[in-house]
């Protein structure tokens, strides 16, 4: 009580315009957050794409001897379908994986069958071999679109960038983004849920294909699992010309 | 007369007055010793050096007196097939229940699973989503119908929704594995019958198939039926070291009985009693064998370095005795050894046999001269005596020192190794002298047959480093930088289980076990106070990433809400009315069944693909697959394999078999006892409680009193792995407190024995730098002794990574031994220097003694490294004798020419007890005395 009546109404005022203006210092940094999104989408590149890659995912993330390394050739048409095709290891070399919104579909060339695998959920990792990468992780939309972005520094060559997933369905409570100034590259992407900081992706090796600054290695560390999945790309082409039968699940075995 | 004369004469005079007392009673009380030492009890449990207060030590006593004694026997039975396995468990069984010994020492061995328990209770302990596909696969149990539900469950569980997540830890691969090893049992026990069939065979071939696939397993198996495994459990604790020793010997005979009668079959006997009965051999074998070799080596060595050699026997003798002695007091004080103090022997002999050379050389030297005993005597003792005091005192003290350690391991070592110390330097003093002159020639032996060596080289090395100074001392620099770089790679061993005996049959037996079942037999223990807790803690270790497998209470006693879920889905079972139809086969029926066969085949090739995913190449997954049916790379075949199904489809489709009529022989026998056994299993219809629970499997998991519960869990083999057993411990130990057993013992044992040797070593350091100052009173040699201290340590801790040479918590205990060792050697050369005025001549005169002492200190621990049986022992070996190598070649290298820098030395004082301390004679090569 001794409190309020202390309160004359000039200081109330104070309270309510530094109230107003602290608000809309907000939605500035808020809308400049998003802007910088929208500025790294539009660097990003689209359509159809074709990368070898080799993915390297250890069990834990101190032990660089248990490791287990997948070589992938990785077709994408630019939508949400993506056909991989391992190339090493040998003993399931030939393996084909199409997934799109609605299901994967594996070949086997060791059987020469096909099976059916029901839809995953956004939070699981992709078909087993995507290690700490999740289909969330590994989803192609728009950053600007997917979060709601406020801006938490812009001291130095970076800025860092809180966003919040729009879709409900997201496994993730919130992003935190550090992109360099220069060029509008990602950095690292910090991964939140409920449980608190899980997942740590670092980007890094920046070159050029096809005009656009690609990151030749990404590296996803899992807090809270204690593992980390390393993706090497080794030839990336963007705008590339990929058929059809890759992502059609009655032919992409062929 | 001046005291520093009166003194040393009126001991000779004493000495030589009761020299015949001396000998008689130094005699009883070395023969007293070692009867006292008969009784000494070896400590070789990690939890029995800690302080009691460790919170690993607490929760580890409180679950010993929760449950009794917690000690194992594991025997594991390996043998070419599972019947013959089971022959061998069943024989020792029933032979230990016949032994005396094994019989009234442990309770009686179960070899077989509880298979009435699992009878009435199994399908209760199932979880509800896998309860739920049984429903339908349960409602027809002839074997066609079996073999389609087979591949649908394979399909469903693995082939499709999430199933390749169910194939990323090695839990799940051992339940892969241990299913596709049923499924190979199952074809081949098929095409056997089909290609021989017979209506005994049928009837027990369809009960075991029907038994199997319903009840699971009776015996302990690992996943791919190499080894069988059960324990035994002694009634008695560890702690009781003859009645275990017994109790192994007897288990061991019986086992060997077994495994002669069985050709093929080996039997291996692990765990915790049995290697403590393993370690208390290896460790008699340290204290015996390594001794007598390092005595034999450095009696060689005497006999080419002195002309007395029968002195340098009695040298040896009194050596042996004051160990002896030494033994009687540490029954007396302490009454048992450990893991370091078991060492003590050793570190006495390296050390105690350089005060004889001291006192057998100067005495024999004074003899030559012609002086009488007494005045011999009287003059050692004024010379070389207060010298060798000086020198067992410092090192002494710095085993004293280590009394300060809260770490009963380490106090025990201080107290063992000092009083060691001194009881051989009295020894040394009192009786070696009365030996000496009791027994020894009329003449000396001025010139023996044999070479004898003049260790001439030495001078000389001090000439030519301290004419090069400034390029040895920018050399030793040079490798002191290098080295340096090096220490941080030094590795201490944590896991206290890795220095102990690595030949030991137990280890041996252990190493099989872990290779076999892919698992650390050392589990994680802990004991909480519900069910609940229980079931959290272990939810809490299933999910960490070195967990293989987790037990508690838990897993038979369900939440009361699961458990209503559960005998719901078990009612929807039991309403089904009869399972099997008299069934006919037909031909088409046939087929459907190598239809069946074959896409078994498919299945378990596509499930071991995916493995991959989850597991890496070459999982145990896919080697599994690639034995049973063919290596598959991709679409190509590599190495043949057993191709157990293509055989079986052979079998099935072969034109002359009878097949239909055999398989209908078979279902006659499997339908109706696979519905039989289904029946008696779906037949509970009540939760089941800790009461329920047979005693054979509660005493493992509630504490006898009913107030606890066991939580265990076995991490896996990677924690065999030095840099992942610390993290394991650390990550454990953080999930709950109260987590204990003998790798968090060990873990916490070895840190806090890091600790307390880093500050004992400082301690030791500080005492030792006042004793240099006291001593030299002068800063800077005390300093010059201190640099050339540092640099070999320097020296030791860079060599010994690069040599591949690790420490662990009873070799880092050399440390203090180092810095006397290496103290002394310096003090030795300083203050030789200081009364000749050159380095040559203090080379000439000291060097030989130093090269000698720091000899026999390499062989004495020398011959642990090479012949020791406990890895520490190896270990602790190897640091002495490169640490004491170092210090040699540190002090005739490196200091002469830091000594050379002063153009001359600080005026020698002409005080009595520092001259002795650096009088050290030697004799010339015509025999007479060398002395400045």
């Amino acid at each position: 009580m001794k409190e309020m009546k202390r309160r004359t109404p000039s200081r109330r005022v104070t309270i309510a315009v530094a109230t107003v203006l602290l608000l809309l210092a907000a939605n500035a940094t808020g809308e400049e957050a998003q802007e910088i999104l929208r500025e790294v989408d539009s660097r990003q590149p689209t359509g159809a794409s074709r990368i070898e890659l080799t993915m390297a995912v250890y069990r834990d993330a101190g032990d660089e001897a248990a490791t287990r390394e997948f070589r992938v050739q990785s077709y994408s048409n630019g939508d949400a379908s993506t056909y991989m095709e391992f190339l090493e290891p040998r003993s399931i070399r030939g393996m084909r994986i199409l997934s799109n919104d609605e299901a994967s579909w594996v070949f086997f060339p060791s059987t020469g069958r096909v099976r059916k695998i029901a839809g995953e959920s956004q939070g699981q990792s992709v078909q087993g071999v995507g290690g700490d990468f999740s289909y969330e992780d590994l989803g192609g939309g728009k950053l600007a679109e997917d979060y709601s972005a406020r801006l938490l520094s812009d001291d130095g060559p970076t800025w860092r960038i809180e966003g919040t997933p729009v879709k409900a369905d997201s496994s993730y409570k919130r992003l935190i983004l550090t992109i360099q100034k220069h060029g509008y590259r990602l950095e690292s992407i910090e991964y939140y849920t409920d449980s608190g900081h899980t997942k740590t992706l670092t980007l890094e090796n920046y070159e050029t294909a096809d005009g656009y600054p690609t990151a030749m290695q990404m590296t996803m560390t899992n807090h809270s699992e204690g593992s980390k999945t390393v993706v090497q790309n080794h030839s990336v082409v963007y705008r590339a010309e990929v058929s059809d039968q890759y992502f059609n699940p009655r032919r992409f075995y062929r | 007369m001046r005291v520093q004369t009166r003194i040393p004469k009126r001991a000779a005079a004493f000495v030589l007055r009761n020299r015949v007392w001396i000998i008689s009673v130094g005699g009883l009380l070395a023969a007293g010793g070692l009867f006292l030492g008969t009784g000494i009890a070896m400590q070789s449990q990690a939890k029995d050096m800690m302080p009691p207060g460790t919170p690993a030590v607490r929760e580890f006593e409180r679950i010993e007196d929760a449950f009794g004694s917690t000690a194992t026997v594991v025997v594991a039975v390996e043998g070419p097939s599972d019947h013959t396995m089971i022959q061998v468990a069943e024989r020792i069984a029933g032979a230990a229940a016949q032994d005396p010994v094994v019989a009234s020492g442990s309770r009686p061995i179960t070899v077989e699973i509880d298979r009435d328990f699992v009878r009435e209770w199994g399908l209760l302990l199932q979880p509800a989503e896998d309860l739920r596909p049984l429903v339908d696969r349960y409602r027809r149990t002839d074997l066609l119908s079996f073999i389609r539900g087979m591949n649908d469950s394979f399909e469903g569980e693995y082939l499709s929704g999430d199933g390749q997540e169910k194939l990323d830890s090695d839990r799940e691969a051992d339940e892969a594995v241990d299913i596709m090893t049923t499924v190979e049992h199952f074809v081949i026990d098929l095409r056997e019958y089909l290609q021989s069939p017979a209506p005994t065979t049928a009837t027990s071939l369809g009960r075991s198939l029907a038994d199997t696939f319903t009840l699971g397993e009776s015996y302990t198996f690992d996943p791919e039926h190499r080894m069988l495994l059960f324990s035994v459990a002694p009634t008695f604790p560890i702690e009781e070291l003859d009645r275990a020793t017994e109790f192994v010997q007897s288990l061991r005979a019986i086992t060997n009985e077994a495994a002669l009668s069985y050709p093929g079959t080996t039997v291996y006997l692990a765990g915790d009693m049995v290697q403590t009965v393993d370690e208390q051999e290896a460790l008699s074998a340290d204290l015996l064998i390594p001794g007598l070799l390092a005595v034999g080596l450095i009696f060689v060595l005497f006999l080419f370095s002195f002309r007395q050699v029968r002195s340098m026997l009695f040298a040896l003798v009194t050596l042996i005795a004051g160990i002896c002695i030494e033994i009687g007091i540490i029954a007396l004080s302490l009454g048992e050894l450990n893991l370091l103090t078991s060492s003590f022997a050793v570190v006495l002999i390296g050390l105690g046999i350089d005060f004889g050379i001291h006192i057998v050389s100067n005495y024999t030297d004074y003899r030559s001269e012609g002086k009488d005993s007494a005045a011999a005597l009287a003059a050692t003792y004024r010379k070389a005596g207060v010298a060798v005091i000086i020198g067992g005192v410092t090192t002494s003290i710095a085993f004293f020192v280590l009394m300060v350690s809260s770490n009963r391991a380490i106090t025990q070592f201080g107290l063992v190794a000092g009083t060691g110390i001194l009881t051989v330097l009295i020894s040394m003093l009192v009786l070696l002298p009365a030996l000496v002159t009791t027994f020894e020639s009329k003449a000396p032996t001025i010139h023996p047959r044999r070479p004898v060596l003049s260790y001439g080289f030495l001078p000389k090395i001090g000439q030519a480093v301290v004419r090069r100074r400034w390029m040895v001392l920018g050399l030793a620099a040079a490798v002191t930088a290098m080295l340096a770089f090096q220490v941080p790679k030094l590795t201490f061993i944590y896991n206290a289980l890795k220095i102990g005996p690595q030949d030991a049959p137990s280890i041996t037996a252990q190493n099989r076990i872990v290779e076999v079942f892919a698992l650390s037999p050392y589990p994680s223990l802990a004991l909480v106070d519900s069910i609940d807790q229980a079931r959290s803690l272990s939810d809490r270790l299933s999910d960490h990433r070195l967990t293989a497998e987790v037990s508690s209470i838990a897993d038979l006693v369900a939440p009361a809400e699961e458990q209503r879920e559960r005998l719901q889905i078990i009612g929807e079972m039991r309403s089904e009315g009869r399972r099997y139809a008299d069934l006919t086969w037909d031909a088409d029926q046939v087929e459907e069944f190598a239809y069946e066969v074959q896409r078994l085949e498919w299945n378990l090739i596509e499930i071991a693909d995916l493995s991959v995913a989850g597991l890496g190449e070459g999982n145990r997954i896919q080697k599994k697959r690639d034995r049973m049916v063919r290596e598959i790379i991709g679409a190509e075949v590599g190495e043949p394999g057993d191709e157990v199904f293509q055989k079986l489809i052979a079998a099935v489709q072969a034109p002359e078999a009878q097949t239909a009529e055999a398989l209908n022989q078979l279902d006659a026998v499997f339908a109706p006892r696979m519905s039989e056994n289904i029946s008696d299993l779906v037949a509970v219809d009540r939760p089941i409680g800790v009461a329920d629970i047979p005693d054979s499997l509660r005493r493992d998991l509630v504490a006898q009193d009913g107030s606890g519960f066991l939580v265990t869990s076995y991490p896996t083999d990677a924690v065999d792995r030095e840099d992942l057993v610390v993290r394991y411990v650390e990550e454990v130990t953080a999930i709950d407190s109260r987590i204990t057993g003998t790798l968090p013992i060990s873990i916490a044992m070895s840190v806090n024995t890091l600790a307390e040797a880093q500050s004992a070593s400082l301690y030791a350091l500080a005492a030792i730098a006042v004793i240099l100052l006291l001593t030299f009173r002068s800063l800077r040699y005390a300093l010059l002794s201190l640099v050339s201290l540092a640099v070999g340590i320097v020296w030791l801790f860079g060599l010994a990574p690069v040599l591949g040479v690790s420490v662990d918590l009873v070799s880092m205990m050399v440390l203090p031994l180092i810095i006397g060792i290496g103290t002394a050697f310096s003090v030795h050369l300083i203050e030789r220097y200081r009364v000749e005025g050159d380095i040559e001549t203090a080379l000439r005169y000291s060097g030989k003694a130093i090269l000698l002492s720091a000899l026999t200190t390499i062989i004495g621990f020398g011959s642990l490294a090479f012949a020791g049986s406990m890895a520490a022992a190896v270990s602790l070996g190897m640091l002495l004798v490169l640490g004491v190598g170092a210090g040699l070649v540190v002090t005739v290298t490196v200091l002469p020419p830091l000594l050379s820098l002063e153009s001359k030395p600080t005026a020698f004082r002409q005080d009595s007890a520092s001259q002795a301390v650096l009088e050290y004679t030697t004799p010339s090569e015509d025999g007479k005395e060398n002395r400045a």
